[in-house]
């Protein structure tokens, strides 16, 4: 009768075994999913400049649900195109905690609030970065932040709370100018609007509201037949790991796309007679938000013409499915902890009453 | 030679080629190495000043400044003779050292320690006379309590370090004593030095120890103002003192370093990355930074003495008048005895030199001109340097021409764009140097000119536009 109870119990530790490691799993994916995703974007974030010419980046900042005590950028760029003139605070961080410094091809700056008792919350522009335009690309250039940029949240210990970076792609050319300045709603939605010919840059603070009277239906409306668009993804699309990029432009044009992700994935496609252009990606994408930017030049024209969007794929789409973004952020030794932790209880369980049986 | 060749066999030419080669590569590596220095002396960046009077940045202000330290070259009020030309420095706070190996605090009674303030009293209310607040190095192991009687050795019962310090935040910090607030105690001094007892981040002598005693001490003292506590205080920005002292669990309220470089660059760098270190810690990163000592050089030096350290003071605060630490205190305020050779740190020569004021002495009052709202500069140099403000309309420029290691004179162009059209009046002023003054029209908001900046030399220009007639 003991034999077959401890069978029993054996049966149980067993099947108890796989259950705590699905719970502990999920609440692992729960606690990834209530992360606060703390996010930091250059806008506008894609520029087109002739040579010579100055325009502004400025850093824009969510924290989402993060308290925020201070920030250090560091950004890189192509100095042989690029050249920074400055980097300053914005208005959303008043202590410069280290002043901005310009390198060959980077610049940093380390921002902060006040005091840890207001730390910064919300929206709004972290700094302000001038360039100017050194020399004609083939391609488009990006800003984009280093890996060594890092966000200090109170409550966050000493985990980077920046979740994601959207860098700017530029384009210099020697012809006319265009800047395509992106607004991030609350609502998430990242319209893109083409404007052409000035080209000076006015920034544009990101509205807290719903929407900032954008209109979401003229996602990627380019201002003449021959623009640029992204037709699939739509803006704020949860993909799998491989999507389709699908757009048009003017028959004959190069369309260069450039997916900012871990690595930025740069292609180069031809738009067919009929301006139908796709890339199908090679490589799987991470989780997590991306954005695509856009380039085609008339071939008739010369004119360039640029678009974007921000994409997400999808957390366990490797298999395909599609659902909700999961951030990033979270740790996998709390699983390996509680795991080692049940692992002992059951070898315990099972040695201590063999034992008390000899 | 061509014997040796002959008669040599292949193995005694390898281990005479090694010989060889050992002499001779750390010659090779030593004179490519001064010839880089001399090439890269000779081929630094021109200054090209541009300042934009339309793009305004953020305030600037220079209490960071008025920040001195005076040693124990002597153990006495060494600042008594010396208080009129202190106040005159406005100084926000004056740090103190030695504080109970010189002033005789601590004493035993039996099993019990006493304390005597009185001598500690007077040079704390001559601080105070000055305007400034008193900043304490708790240093070093008052004789009574320490190991073998040494100054610089830990204590027989860290209990009765704990409570040295307390007693002596009460005594300052206490409402029923002295009722200062807000004053800053700094535990120890140069603790990695040996001269200082040549701490370390564990073993026998633990700095950690020493400050978590302290930090004991600071929890036990009653019925006191707010105050700070923190440290290291080590000769040098050490990340791994600095995380050790976060990592300790010790209560801290700020982080303090000394810095004796003669690159000013290297304060801006050490900034960033005090900042980078504390970002994981966010409840750590925006604590005060003290730089409790500055200079060019941990020596004495007869650069003291004359511009080449007034120059350099003045290319430091350029590096940290955007982002820079709480406070910069000026090592020194006054010299030691016996340093009529001018190598003394002090601002201010000896009683028995004549009580002089040397060139480094002014350089504060004269970057106070500058307070306003910072404007957008660039094209420093590799010599010179600058920073540009503007107040009530008039625009200023700051530049510093700092060459560390030789004597290079500059002309500097100067470019201000965006200015209203009108008639402007530029003065130039040179520290220790000219005062000019001349008139310019300003008909397509720019105004250019040049100034001649010599070696170590520092200089504002002043820029007003005229009232229209």
């Amino acid at each position: 009768m003991k034999r077959v109870g401890l069978i029993l119990v054996s049966l149980l530790l067993f099947a108890a075994l796989p259950a705590t490691i699905f719970l502990v799993m999920r609440n692992q994916e729960i606690r990834n999913k209530a992360a606060p995703a703390t996010t930091l974007s250059l806008n506008p974030a894609t520029v087109s400049k002739a040579v010579g010419e100055d325009f502004t980046l400025e850093v824009k900042m969510n924290t989402a649900a993060n308290q925020i005590v201070a920030v250090e950028l560091n950004l890189t760029f192509d100095p042989t195109k690029l050249q920074a003139e400055w980097i300053h605070n914005g208005t959303m961080f008043p202590n410069i905690l280290s002043s901005g410094t310009v390198g060959n091809g980077t610049l940093s700056m380390a921002v902060g609030a006040t005091n840890t008792t207001t730390p910064i919350t919300g929206t709004g522009t972290v700094a302000t970065i001038k360039f100017k335009a050194l020399a004609a690309t083939a391609s488009p250039v990006s800003v984009r932040f280093s890996q060594d940029t890092f966000v200090g949240a109170l409550g966050e210990g000493n985990v980077n709370a920046l979740t994601s970076t959207t860098p700017a792609t530029i384009t210099i050319g020697s012809g006319g100018s265009t800047i395509t300045p992106t607004v991030t709603t609350t609502a998430g939605v990242t319209p893109t609007t083409t404007i052409t010919g000035t080209p000076s840059i006015t920034p544009t603070d990101t509205p807290s509201g719903t929407g900032g009277g954008l209109d979401e239906d003229s996602d990627n409306e380019a201002t003449s037949g021959a623009s640029v668009k992204i037709l699939t993804p739509d803006e704020d699309e949860s993909v799998t790991t491989l999507p389709k990029v699908v757009g048009t432009a003017a028959p004959g044009s190069t369309v260069t796309i450039v997916i900012h992700s871990a690595q930025e994935i740069t292609a180069t496609v031809v738009a067919d007679a009929n301006g139908n252009w796709a890339y199908v990606l090679e490589e799987a994408l991470a989780s997590g938000p991306h954005t695509i930017n856009v380039a085609a030049q008339n071939p008739t024209s010369g004119e360039t013409t640029t678009a974007s969007l921000s994409f997400v794929v999808a957390s366990g789409s490797e298999n395909g499915s599609s659902g909700e973004a999961i951030p990033v952020s979270g740790a996998v030794e709390n699983t390996l902890l509680l795991l080692s932790v049940g692992i002992l209880f059951i070898l315990i369980g099972a040695v201590v009453p063999a034992l008390h049986k000899r | 030679m061509s014997i040796l060749l002959r008669q040599a066999t292949g193995r005694t030419m390898s281990v005479i080629s090694y010989a060889a080669l050992l002499v001779f590569l750390p010659l090779f590596i030593f004179i490519v190495g001064q010839t880089v220095t001399l090439l890269t002396r000779a081929t630094g960046m021109p200054a090209n000043i541009l300042v934009d009077a339309g793009t305004r940045l953020e305030a600037i202000d220079t209490d960071f400044l008025h920040a001195f330290a005076q040693g124990g070259e002597e153990s006495n009020d060494m600042l008594a003779s010396v208080v009129g030309d202190v106040r005159a420095l406005k100084p926000r706070v004056i740090r103190l050292d030695h504080l109970y190996d010189h002033y005789n605090v601590v004493g035993r009674d039996g099993g019990n320690l006493t304390f005597d303030w009185s001598k500690l009293d007077t040079a704390v209310n001559t601080i105070i006379s000055t305007g400034a607040k008193p900043v304490f190095a708790l240093s070093y192991m008052p004789g009574v309590i320490a190991v073998d009687g040494s100054i610089i050795n830990p204590p027989n019962d860290w209990n009765e370090w704990a409570l040295v310090v307390q007693r002596t935040i009460e005594h300052y910090s206490g409402r029923g004593s002295k009722n200062l607030s807000g004053i800053y105690y700094e535990v120890w001094n140069e603790p990695d030095l040996a001269q200082f007892g040549s701490w370390k981040m564990g073993g026998d002598k633990n700095y950690l120890t020493l400050y978590r005693y302290a930090a004991i001490g600071a929890a036990n003292a009653q019925n006191v103002n707010a105050f700070f506590l923190g440290g290291p205080a080590t000769t040098g920005l050490y990340k791994n003192w600095i995380l050790g002292l976060v990592n300790s669990g010790s209560r801290v309220d700020f982080f303090s370093w000394h810095s004796y470089l003669s690159n000013p660059k290297q304060f801006a760098t050490d900034q960033k990355n005090i900042i980078s270190w504390l970002l994981p810690h966010p409840t750590y990163t925006l604590l005060p930074k003290l730089i409790t000592e500055f200079g060019f050089t941990g020596n004495k030096s007869t650069g003291y003495g004359g511009m080449y350290g007034a120059a350099h003071a003045a290319a430091v605060i350029r590096q940290l008048i955007s982002g820079g630490p709480t406070y910069l205190f000026t090592f020194q305020l006054k010299d030691g005895p016996n340093q009529s050779d001018g190598s003394g740190w002090g601002l201010i020569s000896h009683d028995d030199n004549g009580l002089k004021k040397k060139p480094r002495y002014h350089v504060t009052s004269f970057v106070d001109t500058m307070v306003g709202t910072r404007l957008l500069l660039t094209g420093e140099g590799s010599w010179v340097t600058g920073f540009s403000t503007i107040r009530d309309d008039v625009v200023r420029i700051f530049l510093v021409n700092f060459d560390a290691n030789g004597s290079h004179t500059e002309q500097v162009p100067v470019k201000i764009t965006n200015l209203p059209p009108g008639t402007y009046q530029l003065r130039t002023r040179l520290l220790a140097g000219r005062d000019t003054t001349t008139t310019h029209a300003v008909e397509v908001g720019e105004l250019a000119t040049d100034i001649l900046m010599p070696a170590q030399s520092i200089a504002i220009l002043e820029l007003t536009k005229q009232a229209t007639p």
